[in-house]
């Protein structure tokens, strides 16, 4: 899985902060430790003691993460926590991920906090570390999963921990150890986001339930199971809740493995597998690995497929998959294998190195390796696997699960929906759509049928009604709207606005930009133009409504005006106006040319004289 | 290289500029990772740990020289307890008691060490641990005695080292 899922929260690029606030921190999260401070934009301990500070604005989990940038390497241990309960208060309970320097080599040491009494988990994890290198914890379910990233490289997943003991939400944040020198910097962290696959393994008979699993509607789950003894799987596991096998069938080698695949309705409980009867097997050992792919990470409706290969000894190879159910996508690929006994697989290819996932068999049961990654290509061979042993038959799995395709919609019936979608989206409504559309980008609507839902997009939005559209139209950018039936809602509009009304308009039209309205009117105007820029109006029939423009007015009037036309320019007028006609400018009419002035007769008499 | 369960005292050490606690089997890790091997533990009742390892023989015979370590003759969890002598089963039914399980949960559970597998007898002690706590504000002891809560997975102990 991929490490960070989260974005950075703190790059403590602000002045000197003591201790560590800002609105965001608190300090120190364990009773009597000492605080942390920022000191030329990194954090930096205040004291010789364990120096620390929490997130406060929210708990976090409990699948959580938390990762940190080594500014200045510790002299003794700088750390990352999470999961982290009951601070300040004597009585914390949480894991952190601390890197220890060492004369040798550095290493990474995850501590379980009980009662602020800290318990160091497992064997140190060897890893030298430099300034500008990064680190983190995970924790996801019953496990933490230490990570690793050189300053030029990329995120890497050294060893996991158990995490059972504490499973709750809790608060995340950085610290160090008895340490003056160290400094951190870049902290991020907060709910794990899950990734396009989730995986859950059993080793060695164990049950499996549909709550485990987890699957709301559209999910899909792919269960492989393999069992020794070379008994053939039969049946439809699943009962109320069948699963459907999607590989080649049985080998009839000693040990079995199928796959098999349910797209979730959500309603699914209980038990899947119960023990190796749930799949028509009788007295042998077994094992598994579940997968469940989120609704919005794959096709929806195209069936996985599943190529295989055997064979009685050597290295087991998945073979190459070029899924006949679709072309060159992004596909999710899935490599499994099973081993009969223990071979210790350790890889899947190069490929398939970050999401690797391994249970051992029972004395004598089957092992299985399973990872995946996303590749767009129209087939794949994930190459070679890696294990200690060679002697033993095994079955391999290559898996393709179609991603989800473009949002192209095309509706002849009903949308009564919510259409959501932040991507390009080109639609066309046949027919009604009372539903919500909300589009973030680009909309290109073409509704043949009546619109009664309220459209909102925010940016560029064409719409052509030629139906009724009795909703409110609401368009912040370019609109070019041409109506040739009613139009009874409010359209507003803050960029350019062109309309052209074919029938009639009883709805209110104000324009607060630039408005360029060259509105030819056949029928009846009754309701309100407000034009605050340039405006050129022609109007054929009756104008029984206000007409008001601030700036430069063309006004041709061929029927009757029988309202008040108030310009504050230039008007010109070819017709009748019976209302009261105010103009603060010029005004060009038919005039009749003045009488010569007489003082300038009798100023050239007097010169003559 | 050989594999070993082990019963393995916590050591009360400075840890993050306090008293904390470290498995015993920490002293071993310089010495099991030169073999190229590895160790992994789960907490049990008693402050104490279940460690499964992989190592040379050596090595784990030096482990269970240590004053305070059991080792569990056995190497794998389907491993019945009936190959082991009277004296050696004794010697894990006292080691369990030690941990702090009484005799009538464990004559419950396990009433027969002989006819039962190393799987039973590290899920049994595996059923529970007692959070820690310091005894005082200044943090110079440590006591295991708060509440009741799970243990790890033996399974998954057992995948871990293999």
């Amino acid at each position: 899985m991929a490490f960070p899922t989260t974005d950075l929260l703190d790059e403590f690029n602000r002045a000197n902060e003591n201790p560590l606030g800002n609105g965001d921190w608190t300090c120190p999260l364990f009773s009597g430790a000492d605080t942390i401070s920022i000191v030329s934009q990194v954090v930096a301990p205040n004291g010789t003691g364990i120096a620390s500070g929490y997130w406060d604005n929210t708990t976090f989990g409990p699948d959580a993460e938390a990762y940190a940038t080594i500014s200045t390497k510790a002299t003794i241990g700088e750390f990352v926590f999470v999961r982290m309960t009951s601070p300040g208060g004597g009585a914390t309970d949480g894991y952190i991920c601390e890197i220890v320097t060492d004369a040798g080599a550095d290493f990474f040491v995850v501590l379980r906090f009980d009662n602020d009494v800290p318990t160091l988990l497992d064997s140190p994890i060897e890893q030298e570390v430099s300034a500008g290198d990064s680190f983190g914890i995970e924790a996801i379910d019953s496990t933490l999963t230490v990570y690793y990233k050189a300053a030029a490289g990329s995120w890497t997943a050294l060893d996991t921990r158990d995490g059972s003991a504490y499973t709750s939400a809790g608060y995340i944040g950085l610290g160090f150890d008895t340490e003056v020198n160290g400094r951190l910097d870049d902290f991020g962290g907060g709910d794990v986001v899950p990734g396009p696959i989730t995986r859950t393994t059993g080793a060695d008979n164990s049950t499996l339930t549909w709550e485990t699993i987890g699957g709301s509607a559209g999910d899909l789950a792919i269960i492989l199971f393999a069992n020794d003894g070379g008994d053939d799987q039969s049946g439809t596991p699943g009962g109320s809740y069948p699963i459907t096998r999607f590989d080649p069938g049985n080998v009839a080698s000693t040990v079995e493995f199928g796959a098999y695949y349910r797209i979730c309705t959500g309603s699914e409980t209980g038990t899947l597998i119960a023990n190796e009867g749930t799949f028509g097997v009788t007295g042998e050992e077994y094992s598994w690995h579940a997968f469940k792919i989120l609704a919005a990470n794959w096709h929806g409706t195209t069936a996985p497929e599943c190529a295989r290969a055997t064979g009685e000894t050597g290295t087991a190879d998945p073979p190459e998959l070029d899924p006949s159910g679709w072309g060159t996508e992004e596909t999710i690929w899935i490599a499994a294998v099973t081993r009969d006994d223990n071979d210790g697989f350790s890889s899947l290819g190069a490929n398939y190195v970050d999401n690797f996932g391994y249970s051992a068999g029972g004395s004598s049961g089957p092992e299985i390796a399973s990872s995946w990654y996303t590749n767009e290509a129209a087939s794949e061979d994930p190459g070679t696997s890696t294990h200690t042993g060679t002697a033993e038959e095994y079955i391999a799995f290559t898996i393709g699960v179609r991603p989800p395709g473009a949002a192209e919609v095309a509706k002849d019936g009903s949308d009564t929906a919510t259409l959501s979608e932040a991507a390009t989206i080109g639609a066309a409504v046949a027919e009604t759509d009372s539903g919500t559309a909300a589009e973030s980008l680009v909309l290109a609507a073409a509704i043949t049928g009546s619109d009664t839902a309220t459209a909102t997009e925010t940016g560029v939005a064409v719409q052509s009604v030629t139906g009724t559209d009795t909703a409110s139209l609401a368009e912040t950018v370019t609109i070019a709207v041409s109506l040739t039936a009613t139009e009874t809602g409010t359209l507003v509009g803050a960029g350019s606005l062109g309309v052209v009304v074919g029938g009639s308009d009883t709805g209110t039209l104000v324009d607060a930009g630039a408005a360029t309205s060259a509105i030819p009117k056949a029928g009846t105007d009754t309701g309100t133009l407000a034009s605050t820029v340039a405006v050129g109006v022609a109007v054929a029939g009756v104008d029984a409504g206000t007409l008001a423009e601030s700036a430069v007015v063309a006004v041709a009037l061929t029927a009757s005006d029988t309202t008040t036309l108030a310009d504050a320019t230039s008007n010109a007028l070819v017709d009748s106006d019976t209302a009261a006609l105010t103009e603060a400018t010029e005004i060009d009419e038919d005039e009749v040319a003045p009488p010569p002035p007489t003082y300038l007769v009798t100023e050239l008499v007097m010169d003559f004289v | 290289m050989a594999l070993g369960f082990f019963l393995v005292p916590y050591r009360h050490r400075p840890l993050c500029g306090r008293l904390g606690r470290v498995c015993g089997m920490v002293d071993f890790d310089a010495q099991i990772r030169a073999d190229g091997g590895a160790w992994r533990e789960v907490e049990i009742l008693g402050d104490r740990a279940i460690v499964k390892v992989r190592a040379t023989a050596a090595t784990l015979d030096a482990i269970a020289a240590v004053t305070g370590v059991q080792r569990i003759p056995l190497e794998r969890l389907d491993d019945s307890l009936s190959t082991l002598p009277r004296p050696q089963l004794n010697t894990i039914r006292k080691a369990i008691l030690e941990c702090g399980y009484t005799t009538e949960e464990l004559n419950a559970r396990l009433p027969d060490l002989s006819v039962v597998t190393l799987r039973d007898v590290l899920r049994f002690l595996a059923t529970r641990r007692l959070k820690p706590r310091y005894t005082d504000a200044t943090r110079t002891a440590i006591v295991c005695d708060g509440p009741v809560l799970s243990c790890g997975s033996v399974e998954a102990l057992d995948a871990d080292v293999v």
